[in-house]
């Protein structure tokens, strides 16, 4: 049980989290803005989801988008600093969530970002450890390490490694095994493809070989908790790569994911790069 | 210096994480987009038939500026308050009641309040055909539904 609570240093957990909020304002300011539209929706469009069903949640108005918008951003800019982590986190987790869930409430549910609920939940249960020393260092300079922080970032790892496994299985639920030899890709070039990319059009094999490869890859993306730090820290640069080259081809990034997949890297040491430091590596 | 985590503490946390895999798992094998944030992750995940067609949505509009011609209109978020894919969601209740396009143009005048309003709206999907996974360079339209204001 103790692979889920490594102890890592918190500084570690500080600079994740910096980054996780930080990128919310981003996010919620310019990247995924529909649900601020929605508030000008008329409400016959509003489609309830079963969050949406259990909890009540009223159609959008301007007032409501505006005040999840704003606080979102204004709680998450306190969060970044390290400040009020338990309660600014958790405004953040309620406004980021209820936001994207009007975003999601009419009639198009984005596929790429469920995951990074998890990190908005669990980052406010690091608080208390920041007690002693709010950037992750005892007085004397030493690294503290955390198994709460640990807790933290290896669940994110999970839950963003299990987005790829998943939808390999969700092509197998609603595309059919035969997804692989399907045009799929064919369609999303089509429809959204960047111009030096067009020319695949020509070469559908080499697409429908990409999709062979890309289902391969997820179904065996688990597996990169079986291998060594090194390793996987380079199979996380190679969906790093991965993601990169989708942009470029069809404009589709999966920001949070991205974010979320930053949990592998050791972003101490990187902090550390160019300074004198006796800090010693610690392998998660 | 270590800072550890009780039993206790351990033992909620990884119920919260038992918890998180079995929704995460059940949006996939058994759920649909409406278990957000737990909905399979379905990105690309239909099977396109090679020899089949993409559709493509867009709408066309009649201006108070020029009444009598149809030209394109962007679907997208700060013109409509809806983005394409949202009216493809929708499509087949616009189909049985074209009327809930009128709210298109009403978002549109309270959007661009300096833009002429529409008068008439009409949603055509359009059809690129492929064969052997790649386009043959046709089309075909489907008109879907065309409200105009009486």
């Amino acid at each position: 049980m103790n692979w889920l609570f490594p102890a890592v240093p918190l500084r570690r957990l500080a600079l994740f989290r910096t980054m996780v909020y930080l990128y919310v304002v981003i996010d919620v300011l310019w990247l995924q803005t529909s649900g601020w539209y929605h508030g000008y929706a008329d409400p016959v469009w509003y489609e309830p989801l079963r969050m949406g069903q259990l909890l009540h949640l009223p159609a959008a108005t301007v007032p409501l988008v505006n005040t999840l918008k704003w606080g979102s951003v204004a709680a998450a800019l306190v969060a970044a600093t390290g400040r009020l982590p338990r309660l600014a986190g958790s405004v953040v987790a309620i406004c980021w969530i209820w936001y994207m869930y009007i975003a999601y409430a009419y009639g198009k549910v984005d596929h790429d970002r469920g995951d990074f609920v998890i990190a908005l939940l669990l980052l406010p249960t690091v608080g208390s450890a920041f007690a002693q020393a709010r950037w992750g260092r005892t007085a004397d300079g030493r690294d503290i390490l955390s198994q709460a922080g640990g807790f933290v970032l290896r669940a994110v790892q999970i839950f963003a490694i299990a987005t790829y496994f998943l939808s390999a299985w969700a092509k197998v639920r609603f595309g059919g095994w035969d997804w692989v030899n399907s045009a799929t890709m064919a369609r999303a070039v089509v429809r959204r493809g960047t111009p030096w990319v067009k020319w695949l059009l020509d070469a559908p094999w080499l697409l429908q070989a990409t999709q062979w490869a890309l289902f391969a890859a997820e179904m065996a993306s688990p597996l990169i908790f079986l291998a060594s730090e090194r390793w996987r820290r380079r199979i996380v640069y190679a969906w790093f790569a991965f993601h990169a080259v989708t942009y470029a081809s069809i404009t589709i990034a999966f920001w949070p994911h991205l974010v979320m997949l930053l949990a592998f890297l050791p972003l101490e040491q990187y902090a550390d790069r160019g300074k004198p430091s006796s800090a010693a590596s610690v392998v998660l | 210096m270590i800072v550890p985590l009780t039993l206790p503490q351990k033992a909620w946390r990884v119920a919260v994480v038992l918890l998180a895999a079995v929704l995460f798992l059940g949006g996939t094998f058994v759920g649909d987009d409406d278990w957000w944030p737990f909905s399979p992750w379905r990105m690309f995940s239909t099977s396109t038939d090679p020899n089949g067609a993409v559709r493509s949505t867009f709408i066309e509009v009649r201006t108070a500026a020029a009444p009598a011609t149809w030209v394109e209109a962007p679907i997208s978020p700060d013109s409509v308050g809806l983005n394409r894919a949202e009216i493809e969601g929708n499509i087949d209740r616009i189909a049985k009641d074209p009327a809930m396009l009128k709210t298109l143009a009403d978002s549109h005048t309270a959007l661009r309040p300096d833009d002429p309003s529409w008068v008439g709206i009409r949603v055509v999907v359009r059809n690129y055909l492929l064969r052997d996974g790649g386009p043959t360079g046709q089309h075909r339209d489907d008109l879907v539904a065309e409200w105009r204001a009486s």
